[in-house]
């Protein structure tokens, strides 16, 4: 699985990058990346989202931001339903995909990955990077890749039409880390220049520790399962996130926390890190949730069918109590959530989603995995 | 019969003047005074629906002396979560031979009651009985008036110890007829139906609740995906019924049975449960439905479960979350198998002591 001599590491140029993911946070990337330089291409299985992202007679594609934050149109080099004809040649892939389909692009993309292709997941979920490379390996891919895990998405905001975004906030500090841990400093400069909010970390298992979806998600759409399932309407956080909705994200977070201690990485509670990025003041979750400006135009779900819980639970909780359970920290509220959910919606996330097995890293245990995703801060 | 009724909220108002009707001689208490001298003022208890008229009552009291000594039945028309308190303070006026009915007992209420007056060392014999569920659908229409809007049938009606036989409390199949025996109170115990609604219901309403939104309990509250955790809890308590012999009574049954209610799934019975029409949700967390429901019917289940050899995740993940929302462990004090003493026995040891009573 280490893939590399890890004192050979140069910085790699980026002039071309591939976004795959045509919502709200592809097309704010592909626009930011344009603007700093680069040639953009986008992919999105969807093709009406990719039919105005693709150049006509009349000139290229563009991509049209709003919102009033970075609002611009910017050209896009190519956009298609398909990975062969937009991911060759890129030197950076931007994966803007729910995490659940993380591993099928990297088995699809596999054939077409240039070498030494840097891979970045906004946002990684848990050990995105490590699941990418391994199906990408298993799919038969030998050259050198760097997978590079966010702890967040960098925007904030929602697709109001194909090829068309509305982007409410780009957030600061977004922790970001590389897998093996040592590129992270030597990637550093060059991912700064182009995203400044990064922040590098430790490694891989900090900024998959650090996985907020996960830790909110679920849990408020669980406690508002009834007016989701029946299509009634409200304000997702503003609304939804209640004194007693939060009790239980908190709970999460705390066993988060230990699961952070646990592995000797330094942590920081999600309200500190909520403060941090929206640049707020809050005393509490509930405050923060609840008065959070960008928040305001945030509804929930009509359905439960949603990638709160469709990629949050399997890409989220499902590995971080697998990660729990190898550190011997207790997470009843991860794993009471995870439970209530799969009934919900019949099913069992941990028999399909992503564990240490799945990807390739089912026979370490706590040391092992520091070991091998590398050191702390 | 000289029957005593501890606890005169609604139900309690309802079954004293059902009774009164029946002609037993009927003296009804409450805890707090307020109701007692809201009936005293008016002379009885205005009743209407499928009773009517003004009912006179033999006795009304808030002194427990005046009501339960030479009564051959008790009857206690009060929260389940204060069967045990209730208990604790009519110990003293307790007397051999008396019927002491737990209408509804939710789970394990006639073993919860033994227990707390074998630790008060009350030697008076009794004989235990539980009512599977109220059996007159009512509500308070002012002072000492109360809305009948239907007497229930088909209940079962269980006796503790079984061995003992229906004699004390035959009165209630006269009175209330159509209610069915019950082999036991494993029967009736597991038959709690509030337990695998009420707290799936609002946890998943958890926010709307908490914002005391007015919207339909069931009718707007309950989903698709609600339902099916409603399913899982029923299951696990069936389940745990097969283990013990009972043929515990699915949600299903009750709502074709007690409502007949149509529709395929759990959730289309639900929606066409015509008596939930006007059912509003309750506009905090802190509400009977939690309060009652965890310590007096998903926790014994899962304690039942684990005596058993049953898993209940559904009902472990349900009390690891309403714990989390309330800060409180709802396992503390509730009825679970080791609080009343019960945690040496498995299925057969239960169904022995159901029988015998014998510890």
């Amino acid at each position: 699985m280490a893939p590399t001599d890890k004192s050979s590491f140069a910085p790699p140029t980026i002039e071309r990058a591939c976004v795959i993911g045509a919502g709200p946070i592809g097309c704010a990337t592909a626009a930011h990346l344009v603007r700093q330089g680069l040639e953009v291409t986008i992919c999105d299985v969807d093709a009406s989202k990719v039919a105005p992202l693709q150049s006509t007679g009349a000139g290229p594609g563009r991509v049209i931001i709003r919102g009033g934050v970075m609002d611009g149109e910017d050209p896009i080099a190519a956009a298609s339903t398909e990975l062969a004809e937009v991911v060759p040649g890129a030197d950076l892939i931007i994966m803007a995909v729910p995490g659940d389909a993380c591993e099928h692009v990297a088995r699809a993309a596999a054939p077409h990955l240039k070498d030494g292709v840097v891979v970045f997941f906004q946002p990684g979920q848990t050990l995105s990077s490590m699941a990418f490379l391994h199906a990408a390996r298993q799919a038969g891919f030998e050259g050198e890749i760097t997978p590079v895990e966010t702890v967040s998405t960098i925007f904030t905001g929602r697709l109001t039409e194909p090829g068309v975004a509305e982007i409410y906030a780009i957030k600061r500090w977004i922790a970001f880390a590389a897998f093996p841990a040592e590129r992270t400093t030597v990637l550093a400069p060059v991912l700064r220049a182009l995203l400044p909010s990064l922040v590098p970390v430790g490694s891989v298992l900090e900024t998959s520790l650090c996985n907020f979806n996960a830790v909110v998600h679920p849990a408020v759409t669980l406690l508002n399962a009834g007016p989701i399932d029946n299509h009634r309407p409200f304000l997702f956080y503003h609304e939804g996130a209640t004194p007693a909705v939060m009790r239980l994200v908190e709970a999460i977070d705390f066993e988060r926390l230990a699961m952070m201690r646990a592995f000797g990485i330094p942590s920081e509670s999600l309200l500190s890190w909520f403060n941090r990025i929206y640049a707020l003041n809050a005393p509490s979750l509930v405050y923060a949730f609840r008065t959070n400006e960008p928040y305001a135009e945030i509804h929930a779900p009509t359905s439960l069918n949603t990638r709160l819980l469709l990629e949050d639970l399997p890409t989220g909780v499902v590995p971080l109590i697998d990660l729990a359970d190898r550190v011997g920290v207790p997470v009843p509220a991860m794993k009471g959530t995870l439970a209530l959910a799969n009934t919900i919606l019949d099913t069992d996330f941990a028999s399909w989603g992503r564990t240490l097995e799945t990807i390739g890293l089912g026979h370490l245990d706590r040391d092992g995995l520091r070991g091998l995703l590398g050191p702390t801060r | 019969m000289k029957i005593a009724i501890l606890g005169a909220g609604n139900l309690g108002q309802a079954q004293a003047a059902h009774l009164a009707r029946h002609g037993h001689e009927v003296r009804i208490w409450n805890r707090t005074g307020a109701r007692i001298d809201e009936i005293l003022e008016r002379g009885g208890i205005q009743v209407s629906g499928a009773l009517e008229g003004l009912v006179e009552l033999a006795v009304a009291s808030k002194d427990l002396a005046e009501v339960i000594p030479g009564s051959e039945a008790v009857i206690l028309t009060v929260p389940a979560s204060s069967h045990e308190a209730v208990t604790r303070v009519a110990a003293p006026h307790l007397e051999d031979g008396q019927a002491y009915i737990l209408h509804p007992g939710h789970t394990f209420g006639a073993i919860a009651c033994q227990h707390v007056l074998l630790g008060l060392g009350c030697t008076a014999d009794l004989t235990y009985c539980e009512i599977m569920t109220s059996l007159i659908t009512c509500r308070r229409t002012g002072p000492a008036m109360v809305n009948a809007s239907a007497i229930k049938r088909a209940l079962p009606i269980g006796v503790f110890p079984s061995e003992r036989g229906f004699d004390k409390v035959e009165f209630l199949f006269e009175a209330y007829p159509g209610c069915v025996r019950a082999p036991n109170t494993l029967k009736t115990s597991l038959d709690n139906l509030n337990a695998p609604v009420h707290p799936v219901v609002v946890l998943g309403n958890m926010a709307r609740i908490e914002r005391g939104e007015d919207f339909l309990f069931y009718w707007e509250g309950v989903s698709p995906g609600v339902a099916k955790l409603i399913e899982a809890v029923d299951a696990e308590r069936y389940a745990i019924g097969r283990k013990l012999n009972i043929d515990v009574m699915t949600l299903m049954q009750f709502y074709e049975n007690s409502y007949v209610a149509e529709g395929d799934g759990l959730y289309e019975k639900m929606l066409n449960c015509q008596p939930y029409a006007d059912i509003i949700a309750p506009k905090r967390l802190d509400t009977r439905l939690i309060l009652e429901d965890l310590p007096t019917g998903i926790v014994p289940y899962a304690s039942l479960g684990r005596a058993v050899g049953v898993p209940t995740p559904a009902c472990d993940a349900l009390i690891t979350l309403w714990n989390i929302v309330f800060e409180r462990d709802f396992r503390d004090g509730a009825r679970t198998l080791e609080s009343m003493g019960l945690d040496h026995l498995d299925a057969e040891g239960l169904r022995r002591f159901a029988t015998t009573g014998q510890r």
